[in-house]
């Protein structure tokens, strides 16, 4: 679990310090002010800077350039978007860094190679350090950076780590379905019904399907004792739940990440959504990282966390607010979040 | 009295009859209204959420208008634990004329004011107190009736620490008007907002949230 949190130069944060982080981190904050970049730069500490994960980011938040023929300017600007002011510095001082307290520490950034022959232009290289890894992993600039391309080079990771990052906007039912069949037959089962439960008393069954004319799998549940029915069709409320609760059963000794918590729930929905997290997060030891902008999300897990049995380990809200240009973190205590609750002062 | 927040700057204050002193006094000096009133319904929940008051984000100006009871070192003590513990550099004494720090690091601009004149013991009733004009016809009477009450061992009468509070309400109730809150004393002048102790309260108010 990561009790603290140092981040450089990711994305608008210069130098980003967390002190103390919970089980269960609600970040808060006004737009624009890095919620999402620090649960990436988490998610990528997590992976040990994974590359086929900072490539994911880049493509999913519209970082990839694409406007340029020349491959290593395109690649350039793709990868320098991660780094605080879209600058790379062949030096270590624009490294983006991210570290906890135990020292574990990962680098990324840009590094000059120059090959002996002085005629020969001088190589640039995309680099990932880890405090486990023996020698850095280097991706050539010049070369292909989408790590589907035939012809990029197959780096090593850690395979045992699971950690899930469940996106603001929608859900895939692909993905789900997969998620779904590593966890089939085990408690995680009864974990998804019981979740499910929160927006429709009535479910007590789930599978997936697939469709036989598009081959997409699709989930279905089964209420009382009619025929089973699409999952789709329910709402925005219940998928945004079996989304969650699926990356959940599937990151046990992990970390999980949920961008926009709030996000198709109803504020009477979220704070049995919120207790289950806190349950599932204890018994399948994850520690959580969730973004919001809603006082109704701040408020449900105000009123879970305040029911833990130690709050202040259990769970953390922190907002995220510019000073001077830079990042800056509060934190607020469980009895400071019920305070505020109380006397309706604003934490966002 | 619960109001509808409008402003960026907040004054804190103990009670009802606080915010409507303050209001009174704001309406006489003409002050700009750029900072909410609010009644925190007591002192315990002015400190309780006044940690959470300065970690918001919108907010520029804190004051916070306290009673300094029986001992005020140790409500000056109170206020500044919590104020150090965000960095601010709070002096050992409070001054007389109010404390004010300018913002610190990201939190607001706050200040402090102890009633009634940042030197003494006592509360809001004591301000008022010491409001009224020299001359004043009816307080020789108010005090002469403490006065002999006070040699009588009558158990349900008023404790020490209460003076100011029996003195001013039978004031008050001496009136033309008998029964006068105190904010509205002010309105209609029966109290002196020119004496010197109201223009130092309104310095402190105009430094805090007129800079």
């Amino acid at each position: 679990m990561l009790r603290s949190l140092e981040i450089r130069n990711y994305r608008n944060l210069r130098h980003l310090t967390i002190e103390k982080l919970g089980r269960v981190n609600l970040l808060v904050g006004k737009n624009n002010t890095g919620k999402t970049s620090v649960l990436e730069a988490v998610y990528l500490w997590a992976n040990r800077g994974r590359y086929e994960l900072v490539y994911n980011i880049l493509r999913l938040r519209g970082g990839l350039f694409d406007s340029s023929d020349d491959r290593y300017q395109y690649n350039k600007n793709s990868l320098s978007s991660l780094f605080l002011d879209q600058k790379i510095k062949p030096t270590d001082e624009g490294d983006i860094i991210i570290n906890d307290s135990d020292g574990t520490e990962l680098r990324m950034g840009f590094e000059i190679m120059n090959v002996s022959d002085p005629e020969a232009p001088e190589l640039l290289f995309f680099k990932i350090e880890h405090t486990d890894f023996k020698r850095p992993v280097n991706v050539l600039i010049h070369q292909p950076i989408n790590p589907a391309d035939p012809s990029f080079p197959p780096f090593e990771w850690p395979k045992n780590i699971r950690n899930q990052f469940v996106n603001a906007n929608g859900f895939s039912s692909v993905e789900n379905g997969e998620l779904y069949d590593n966890v089939v037959t085990t408690d995680a089962e009864d974990y998804i019904i019981k979740a499910l439960k929160i927006v429709n008393q009535d479910v007590t069954r789930i599978a997936f399907r697939t469709d036989s004319l598009t081959k997409k799998r699709y989930a279905v549940v089964r209420l009382n004792d009619n025929y089973p029915q699409p999952l789709q069709s329910m709402g925005d409320g219940i998928n945004r739940i079996l989304t969650i609760i699926l990356a959940m059963v599937n990151c046990e000794n992990g970390y999980l990440f949920i961008d926009e918590f709030e996000n198709g729930l109803h504020y009477s929905v979220q704070e049995k959504l919120w207790e289950v997290i806190f349950y599932l997060a204890e018994r399948l030891n994850i520690q959580v990282f969730a973004t919001t902008h809603s006082n109704d999300a701040i408020r449900s897990f105000t009123s879970v966390l305040a029911k833990q049995e130690k709050p202040d380990e259990a769970g953390k809200a922190i907002r995220l607010q510019l000073h001077n240009g830079d990042v800056r973190a509060i934190d607020y205590s469980p009895e400071e979040l019920e305070t505020a609750v109380e006397y309706n002062i604003e934490v966002r | 009295m619960k109001v509808r927040e409008k402003f960026n700057a907040k004054l804190l204050v103990e009670g009802n009859d606080d915010q409507h002193v303050v209001w009174a006094i704001c309406e006489k000096y003409n002050i700009p209204e750029t900072f909410d009133v609010i009644d925190c319904e007591g002192i315990s929940r002015i400190l309780e959420r006044l940690p959470l008051d300065l970690k918001q984000e919108s907010i520029k100006a804190i004051g916070v208008v306290l009673d300094a009871d029986q001992d005020l070192q140790k409500r000056w003590r109170n206020l500044s634990g919590i104020l150090s513990s965000f960095g601010y550099a709070i002096p050992d004494q409070p001054s007389p004329e109010g404390f004010t720090h300018l913002p610190h690091d990201i939190y607001p601009t706050i200040g402090i004011w102890l009633m009634p004149d940042n030197l003494q013991s006592g509360m809001l009733e004591d301000f008022i107190r010491l409001l009224i004009r020299p001359n004043d016809l009816l307080s020789p009477f108010v005090e002469q009736a403490l006065v002999q009450l006070e040699t009588q061992p009558i158990d349900s009468r008023y404790s020490e620490i209460h003076r100011a509070k029996a003195y001013i309400h039978t004031w008050l109730a001496w009136q033309k008007d008998p029964g006068t809150p105190m904010g509205l004393a002010v309105t209609k002048t029966y109290l002196d907002h020119n004496t010197e102790l109201c223009q130092l309260f309104v310095n402190w108010l105009n430094r805090l949230f007129n800079p």
